[in-house]
């Protein structure tokens, strides 16, 4: 139990749950109450038994109770960034006409596509790693100095989360070159990038659409790999507004991150057999 | 022995010297109609132009029709507004429009041809000033498409899915004086939107880095809104926003829990966006092209 001490998680529970301050013994009353004695918790009540749900959706009473995952909202200002540099890692070689040179130094056209994929896949994701773990650092540090309340959880979670949105990064980055690659021209290709995945996302966590449209727009787009960034389990017991305005995403994380790389992987076949078949 | 002729040479006439330029070429292409015929010529030769023009339209009727339909009203009534939420493609069709407001500078960076321009015209400012005024005869047309098209949609969508006149909500008309203020303020919403765009390219040169700018700079607004608790914060974060508070004007219905009242939310858009604007002017003006 969680926060107990403090009037309760207030999990949406029927009956009468556990409220503040102690009670007396269940047995005599009947009525539902936790009290504590020798280090020891009992909690009774009737009805079901349901867990917290985190998020900004808080306890039914209480205030929203954020987790490090909303932290890391700023995620998608970091992807738009680094989809301008894969953008231009591409682009820029057939502006300036370098195209030529590099083609014809590595005749092997799906190796220079591999290379550069490989390269900026790896810079996307160190810098989304650095960026991510120092966002983290820093805002439960705050959080702490604040003394707001930051819903735990578990080690694991929040190394997925970590790792997760930085590969989101490295993924999308290696996205936006295979869509440079194909349409050869900067702003198509950054275009069609933030349309596919920040667009949804941001329509999605705003609100701007019904929920319904809202998880469609997250399991079919490439915006399908912020689900990486769920930290707190969806409970069916518990009756709440599941939707990706309160943090929930329709897929579970690492299926949303397959999505995102299987739009990646087609993406870069096209431009691999574009690379090869046009004349570059 | 010689003598040295002195020529008398008449005192240049700074006047005369004036007088000489302002009837040179590049004086005369650096008249406000002659840049507006040059800017003109140049995005009607652009083959990309008309697409991304039809696209934008498209584009927000679509989204409109999506969300429209994915709405319904069960019959206790709801809390939905109508025309806000039938103008809701507006928010996909402006990131075509970003795009068409940047290529209108950045793609003369790109392809070098604003030293050409430059040199025809050397009064940057009324570059910029050409380029706005086609950036907003441009997109002028395409936002009341637009818009029209998703009050439409709306007007024949929604009353199949429960918004009905029993509840509440009447079908869309143009003759109610708040739906009227949404439609005519979401068309200003979409040049305000590209005049912003084309401040910050103008600033950035680059089309990519200016587009990633502009939708960053509409994007962050909300969605940081959307996460932290602190009311005050989010409060003011709502009222500077460009998107945030550019939206206000589309509201119809619960009018006192807005932030700002419809046309001050316009207004700080069109702040923003003559930021943009004099911040551009100001590093063309200053800066080597």
């Amino acid at each position: 139990m969680l926060g107990v001490g403090g009037g309760g998680g207030g999990p949406a529970t029927p009956g009468p749950g556990v409220s503040g301050g102690g009670a007396p013994p269940a047995a005599a009353s009947g009525l539902g109450g936790y009290h504590q004695s020798a280090g020891q918790l009992t909690v009774s009540g009737s009805g079901d038994i349901s867990p917290v749900i985190g998020g900004p959706l808080g306890s039914s009473s209480g205030p929203p109770e954020l987790t490090t995952t909303d932290y890391l909202t700023g995620a998608f200002l970091g992807l738009i960034a680094v989809a301008a540099v894969a953008t231009m890692f591409m682009t820029a070689e057939y502006r300036r006409r370098l195209i030529r040179t590099t083609l014809t130094a590595s005749p092997l056209r799906g190796r220079v596509l591999a290379a550069k994929a490989i390269v900026i896949g790896s810079v996307a994701f160190l810098a989304g790693l650095v960026a991510v773990s120092c966002a983290a650092v820093i805002d439960t540090d705050v959080a702490d100095h604040r003394g707001d309340f930051v819903f735990p959880v578990s080690w694991t979670t929040e190394l997925r989360v970590i790792l997760g949105t930085a590969a989101l990064v490295a993924a999308a980055a290696v996205l936006t070159l295979a869509v440079a690659t194909i349409v050869r021209r900067s702003a198509p290709a950054i275009t069609l990038v933030i349309v596919t995945v920040v667009v949804p996302y941001f329509l999605s966590v705003t609100g701007a659409v019904p929920a319904g449209v809202a998880n469609w727009l997250l399991r079919i787009t490439p915006a399908a790999g912020f689900a990486l960034q769920q930290s707190t389990p969806a409970y069916y017991q518990v009756q709440a507004p599941y939707s990706p305005a309160t943090g929930f995403y329709p897929l579970a994380p690492w299926t949303g991150f397959a999505v995102l790389c299987a739009w990646t992987v087609l993406a870069l076949a096209a431009a691999a057999y574009l690379l090869r078949r046009r004349d570059a | 022995m010689s003598q040295t002729v002195r020529v008398a040479r008449p005192e240049p006439d700074p006047k005369a010297g004036r007088a000489v330029y302002q009837s040179s070429a590049a004086a005369r292409g650096s008249r406000f109609p002659n840049a507006l015929h040059a800017e003109w010529t140049k995005v009607r030769s652009l083959p990309g132009t008309f697409w991304l023009l039809i696209a934008a339209a498209v584009l927000t009727v679509g989204v409109s029709a999506a969300a429209v339909a994915a709405s319904t009203c069960p019959g206790g009534g709801c809390q939905t507004d109508q025309a806000k939420l039938s103008l809701s493609g507006v928010q996909a069709g402006q990131a075509v429009i970003v795009i068409i407001a940047v290529l209108a500078i950045s793609g003369e960076y790109s392809s070098g041809m604003i030293r050409i321009t430059l040199a025809a015209m050397p009064r940057r400012l009324t570059v910029l000033a050409a380029k706005a005024t086609l950036v907003f005869a441009l997109v002028l047309p395409v936002a009341v498409a637009s818009v029209l098209g998703s009050m439409l949609v709306g007007r024949l969508i929604l009353p199949v899915h429960g918004f009905t006149a029993a509840p509440g909500y009447p079908p869309l008309s143009l003759e109610s004086g708040s739906v009227l203020r949404a439609t005519c303020g979401s068309v200003l919403y979409l040049v305000l939107i590209g005049l912003l765009s084309l401040g910050i390219a103008t600033a950035v040169r680059e089309s990519a880095v200016a587009i990633g700018v502009v939708l960053g700079l509409l994007y962050v607004f909300p969605v940081v809104t959307a996460v932290i608790a602190d009311e005050h914060w989010q409060r003011h974060l709502e009222q500077i926003g460009p998107m945030t508070a550019g939206l206000n004007i589309q509201a119809t219905t619960n009018l006192n829990i807005l932030t700002l009242t419809p046309w001050q939310g316009l207004g700080v858009l069109a702040a923003w966006a003559a930021g943009s604007l004099l911040l551009g002017g100001a590093i063309l003006h200053f800066r080597d092209a």
